[in-house]
């Protein structure tokens, strides 16, 4: 089946974005699946409606010569189990594609003929869902079912957030990546939930750590107590939750170090969600000897006066702009400073996240660009949004 | 104290705490002093340093190098941003 050729005529993509179960096989036949319909037991059932399909250049031609649909299921009756006689057309077993046999047609013909697909379709839905309908409001053939994404797709089912909005070409932009997340701590697991939902071609998870009840609480989900009584290697869980939508996650459930940071270099593009100073050192200054582009992210979160304050802190790096980056991220270790705290909050680290993917989405065109902005801080004391070290891409 | 010698200096607010500090520009390494009392000159440690409500509304951050002209009720926050 092709959501391609569904996208490309506008009356095959609105049934599609309006949840209708449109499929087209061979070019040459368009099925509606679960049209709910009375039968002449007075049950509801759900059947097929197959309608020949006439296509140029992978476009459907309108308005329709063929005003006769075909269906799968028994003959559609009223709500007292009469046949429904107005549409009533041939009733012959006959296999028209692929194991997929047609048991009746039907004729409804408006004076003008049908102008398209979507009014053909949405047309005989009415009549034979009508009485079904009447004896329960809650069936209906606008189930948006998730769609079998096609064989070359990236996901697990068709995105019909992009195709229903008309941005599936802006969103192909990010298409083709391999993106490397380094740690997945909070920051790195909401970036991980963000790009998961692109069509990146993979997406390469770094985690030495497991995954504990304080990942938990912030981070994106609601893990239960099992996967958290299993302690999961945090990469290996995340690739296995978010392999739910993504085909292309691998993982890789190690820190990074001189022995094998090579493996970094798999990636086109690095988001690096880490604490320690030494490991973000070496992937950084291993990122930008081999010119490739990255975000460093990071959070510092404090307590005054009973309350808390927080900076949230995104810094991009390229091979073209990386005069920022020493001013910018610090290398400490952390632990050996009598001022730093651990403090993360599930929306911080979302915030973080969310800026980050955000400002790689803007160097692949998916946004305009016209802050070139290479550090972002938010303050959520000053509540201000700060975007600095300006540089053209 | 002599009522000259008060409008040399002015009330900031660094980290949610009001300071009292000479009228004159404050560096990077003198807000983190500020905070923390002690710069610590290690080249591997960053802070991040911003401000808002400076001269003419002014808001920004502030590098290892810069400094930046100190305004009445001024406000800066000072944390490393090193956790994720």
């Amino acid at each position: 089946m092709s959501q391609k050729l569904i996208s490309l005529s506008p009356d095959l993509k609105q049934l599609r974005d309006e949840g209708y179960e449109i499929e087209v096989k061979n070019s040459a036949y368009a099925f509606v699946h679960n049209v709910p319909y009375v039968n002449a037991n007075r049950e509801i059932k759900y059947g097929m409606l197959v309608s020949e399909l006439t296509l140029s250049g992978d476009i459907t031609v309108n308005p329709l010569g063929q005003h006769v649909i075909h269906f799968v299921g028994e003959h559609p009756c009223d709500i007292h189990g009469s046949i429904i006689e107005g549409i009533r057309h041939q009733s012959v077993n006959q296999e028209l594609v692929d194991g997929v046999t047609i048991s009746h047609s039907f004729s409804n013909r408006p004076p003008n003929g049908y102008a398209n697909y979507y009014d053909k379709f949405v047309q005989y839905i009415k009549i034979i869902s009508a009485p079904a309908q009447a004896l329960d409001p809650s069936v209906t053939a606008q189930t948006f079912r998730p769609i079998e994404s096609d064989d070359s797709s990236v996901f697990q089912y068709y995105d019909t957030n992009a195709s229903r909005a008309n941005i599936v070409s802006i969103s192909n932009k990010l298409e083709g990546q391999k993106i490397a997340i380094v740690g997945l701590g909070g920051t790195g697991a909401y970036i991980l939930d963000f790009v998961a939902k692109t069509p990146v071609a993979e997406i390469h998870l770094f985690d030495g750590d497991e995954f504990l009840s304080h990942n938990a609480f912030r981070s994106p989900g609601a893990a239960s107590k099992q996967v958290l009584r299993e302690r999961r290697n945090k990469a290996a869980h995340y690739h296995s939750v978010y392999s739910n939508m993504h085909k292309g996650i691998r993982f890789y459930p190690e820190f990074l170090t001189d022995s094998n940071i090579e493996t970094i270099l798999i990636a086109d593009f690095v988001f690096v969600s880490i604490d320690v100073g030494s490991e973000k050192r070496l992937i950084i200054e291993t990122l930008l000897e081999h010119k490739k582009p990255f975000i460093d992210v990071g959070i510092g979160v404090h307590i005054v006066a009973g309350s808390l304050m927080g900076q949230i802190r995104v810094t991009a790096g390229n091979e073209h702009k990386r005069d920022h980056l020493y001013d910018r991220i610090s290398f400490g270790t952390g632990g050996d400073d009598p001022y730093s705290t651990n403090i993360q909050i599930a929306e911080l680290n979302a915030m973080n996240a969310a800026l980050a993917v955000i400002r790689w989405k803007k160097a692949f065109g998916f946004y305009n660009n016209h802050s070139l902005e290479f550090n972002t801080i938010y303050s959520t004391y000053t509540g201000d949004l700060l975007n600095e070290d300006c540089h053209e891409e | 104290m002599k009522p000259k010698e008060e409008e040399k200096q002015v009330e900031i607010i660094v980290n949610g705490i009001a300071k009292l500090v000479e009228k004159e520009k404050l560096s990077y390494r003198d807000v983190v002093e500020l905070e923390f009392g002690a710069f610590d000159p290690s080249p591997n440690v960053v802070y991040t340093v911003t401000y808002s409500k400076g001269i003419h509304d002014s808001k920004g951050s502030l590098v290892d190098g810069m400094e930046v002209m100190v305004h009445k009720r001024m406000v800066f926050h000072v944390t490393k941003t090193d956790k994720s």
